[in-house]
């Protein structure tokens, strides 16, 4: 115990004085406060031109044009002015002026009537969240209803209130919403991908530099393998946390500065929208599974001789690992996080910290299959790493060429 | 206390290493290993210290299997190498705290050892910014700055210069006083011949050659004579040999031979000095370990 507590400071010291360590973190924070701040930022550069493409901003211009005189006068305009009161409705002169207008930024948008049901929607340029075109098309349609109920002869009232009818729709989602979830289910998975990655290769690289430097001979006879590789690889871990509570309780600090300038933008919200107990899972299964893999990484690094090795020796590794990573990522992108391919992945040890998190962070999963994928993985954990150690107390004095597999076996049978 | 190895045994695949190892070495007294490259010593070093297993046979300090928890043991290996860039006195108190010492007594020693050792300005610097010769000496901390009882020094005279050589020398005498179990694996026989009261050799994983220097060295016929005198031309002219300055080997057949010539020597000449040479260790090395048996 009381050199597992030595190597585990000297590592963790040898991470939190690491130049690369503490840059990567404050870019990290750095850019999570850009994130954050970016609608303050963005509001502070954003002049009164500019303004206008906003959606809270000034009201926009909208030219109207029908070509063919399709409509009656002032339908359009009612149908547009019911959906948005806010446009300022211009007529053109003719067609042609339109696109110059658009691009001169003299008009917002511009609505032309090709025949009574065919319009062209003009627009400078179509970001992702403007709605406009679609409002539009709400409000086209309204008009071309009331069209024609107006010529088979339904009286003004009636078309009124055929048309202001609605009918109400509540999602009650039993289980998950997938809409709410996907954003920090995306989150969690992306930071695990990356954190194990970045973290296996420091911790495999730790373990070789000691091999490549041949400080390993005087520590092998200095400490016990497996406080050495617990050691190692829980001060990974604890340095990880850090790094990732710095992250994102930096980028949910921001966020709360920055609500009000956020205001109710669904993406974000998302992101920072997650329950509790998912919170509690989320932390649950990124522990297992960065400390799996980091016993993994240590174990891999011991069987170079020297950093420059580890690249090719770790692939098997990765490649267990992205795997995983893809079953998952695919599932959340068709939405189909029941789909028999990530349930059985949320049963293997190497994918399912990130498997049985998404089921379920986004859809229902029973009570038995966590308690199954958590109780597999805690036991694959101390397996991997009882094992990892074995293979770290063989791998450190191989020297020379890479060993097969068949090599490390033999020799830990002999250890 | 000493060390035993017992029949120790060990094979690389099918190649065996070491076969049938026997020696013990005693507190207090310096061991010298030695043999020609790859002729086992470093395996049987690292077999000593539990950097894997022997095959067969038994490792004994006082007659009992090594507890490597309690005994403490200091190591030089052969291929030296720490951190490089980390600073040296954060490293050392790494090592020493693994080896079990508290923070306070770790300081406080490899402050004593930097500054026996002359580095003492080198504390705050990176290993790596250090020479060869100087990295080994802070190495050398590493196998001793815990007062261990079994210190294992594997070539520890290889890439040093004559002054550290000397500082190094002066270190294990004052450890062998202090009665530790000092072994030793060299090539530089002159150093074997300064300390090691007891050596063996190896050849080919067996031991060629095991016991008291001096011993070995009685062992070995002794008529060889070495004469100093002003008449030394004439001493040549009568017995023969090759004389060099005022002196002569004398290579005689027999003792009773040595007896009478070293009489005849004393009555017809005018002697300065004579005496009976023993073999150099070096000589023992070439005809124990010239070849692989």
């Amino acid at each position: 115990m009381k050199q597992f507590k030595t190597v585990f400071g000297f590592e963790f010291k040898n991470y939190v004085r690491n130049k690369v360590f503490i840059g990567l973190t404050l870019f990290l924070v750095l850019v999570m406060a850009v994130i954050m701040f970016f609608p303050r930022i963005k509001n502070a550069f954003a002049g009164g031109e500019e303004a206008a493409d906003e959606p809270t901003g000034q009201p926009a211009v909208l030219l109207l044009f029908d070509e063919n005189g399709a409509y009656p006068a002032g339908m359009l305009e009612d149908a547009i002015l019911r959906v948005n009161p806010a446009f300022v409705i211009r007529t053109p002169e003719s067609a042609d002026a339109i696109r110059k207008e658009i691009e001169d930024g003299a008009a917002d948008y511009a609505l032309v009537v090709k025949e009574s049901d065919v319009f062209d929607f003009y627009v400078k340029n179509k970001t992702l969240y403007d709605s406009t075109g679609e409002l539009l098309r709400v409000a086209a349609t309204n008009a071309l209803q009331t069209y024609l109920m107006q010529i088979s002869g339904v009286d003004a009232g009636t078309t009124a209130a055929v048309l202001s009818a609605n009918a109400s729709l509540n999602v009650v989602a039993v289980g998950q919403d997938q809409t709410a979830s996907i954003g920090y289910t995306y989150v969690m998975i992306y930071a695990l991908y990356m954190v194990i990655l970045i973290y296996g290769q420091m911790v495999a690289n730790s373990v070789a530099g000691e091999k490549g430097s041949r400080a390993m001979e005087v520590l092998v006879t200095s400490v016990r393998p497996n406080a050495m590789i617990f050691g190692k690889v829980l001060a990974t871990t604890l340095a990880g946390l850090i790094q990732i509570v710095a992250v994102f309780g930096s980028a949910i600090l921001f966020y709360r500065v920055n609500a009000s300038a956020w205001g109710d933008n669904p993406v974000i919200a998302s992101f920072f929208n997650i329950p509790g107990a998912l919170f509690g899972y989320m932390i649950l299964f990124f522990l297992l599974g960065f400390v799996m893999y980091a016993f993994l990484f240590s174990a891999v690094g011991s069987t170079v001789s020297k950093p420059e090795e580890i690249n090719m020796a770790v692939t098997p590794v990765m490649l267990l690992f992205i795997s995983g990573f893809i079953v998952t990522i695919l599932s959340i992108s068709f939405g189909s996080t029941e789909n028999i391919a990530i349930k059985i992945m949320s049963f293997l040890p190497f994918a399912s910290p990130m498997a049985m998190f998404t089921r379920i962070a986004m859809g229902s999963v029973p009570g038995w299959q966590i308690g199954l994928c958590v109780g597999i993985l805690v036991l694959s954990v101390w397996a991997v790493g009882v094992l990892s150690a074995k293979i770290y107390r063989t791998g450190i004095l191989l020297y020379g060429n890479k060993p097969g597999l068949g090599s490390v076996l033999k020799a830990m049978r002999r250890a | 206390m000493e060390l035993e190895l017992k029949n120790v045994s060990k094979s690389f695949g099918e190649k065996r290493v070491l076969d049938n190892i026997c020696f013990t070495a005693h507190a207090g007294r310096a061991f010298g290993l030695l043999g020609r490259n790859g002729a086992g010593k470093t395996t049987t070093i690292r077999l000593i210290m539990d950097v894997f297993p022997a095959d067969g046979g038994e490792i004994l300090i006082d007659g009992k299997p090594i507890d490597y928890g309690k005994l403490g043991t200091g190591y030089l290996p052969e291929e030296r190498g720490l951190y490089p860039r980390k600073r040296i006195d954060e490293q050392l108190l790494y090592f020493a705290r693994l080896k079990g010492m508290n923070k306070p007594d770790a300081v406080k020693s490899i402050d004593y050892w930097l500054g026996r050792l002359g580095m003492a300005e080198y504390k705050d610097k990176k290993l790596q910014t250090l020479s060869k010769g100087n990295q080994q000496k802070i190495q050398l901390v590493t196998a001793v700055a815990h007062d261990p009882d079994l210190i294992v020094l594997d070539e520890p005279f290889s890439g040093l210069d004559p002054v550290n050589a000397g500082i190094l020398k002066d270190v294990v005498n004052e450890e062998i006083e202090k009665g530790k179990i000092v072994l030793f694996s060299s090539h530089q026989m002159n150093y074997i011949e300064e300390f090691c009261d007891h050596i063996a050799i190896l050849n080919g994983g067996k031991i060629a050659l095991e016991g008291s220097l001096r011993e070995i060295k009685r062992g070995y016929p002794r008529t060889t004579l070495f004469v100093r005198s002003p008449e030394i031309q004439k001493i040549a002219a009568a017995y023969g040999g090759a004389p060099e300055d005022d002196s002569l080997l004398l290579k005689l057949s027999s003792e009773d031979e040595k007896k009478s010539v070293m009489q005849n020597l004393s009555g017809a000449f005018e002697i300065d000095e004579m005496r009976v040479v023993e073999p150099s260790l070096g000589d023992i090395f070439v005809e124990y370990a010239g070849q692989s048996v």
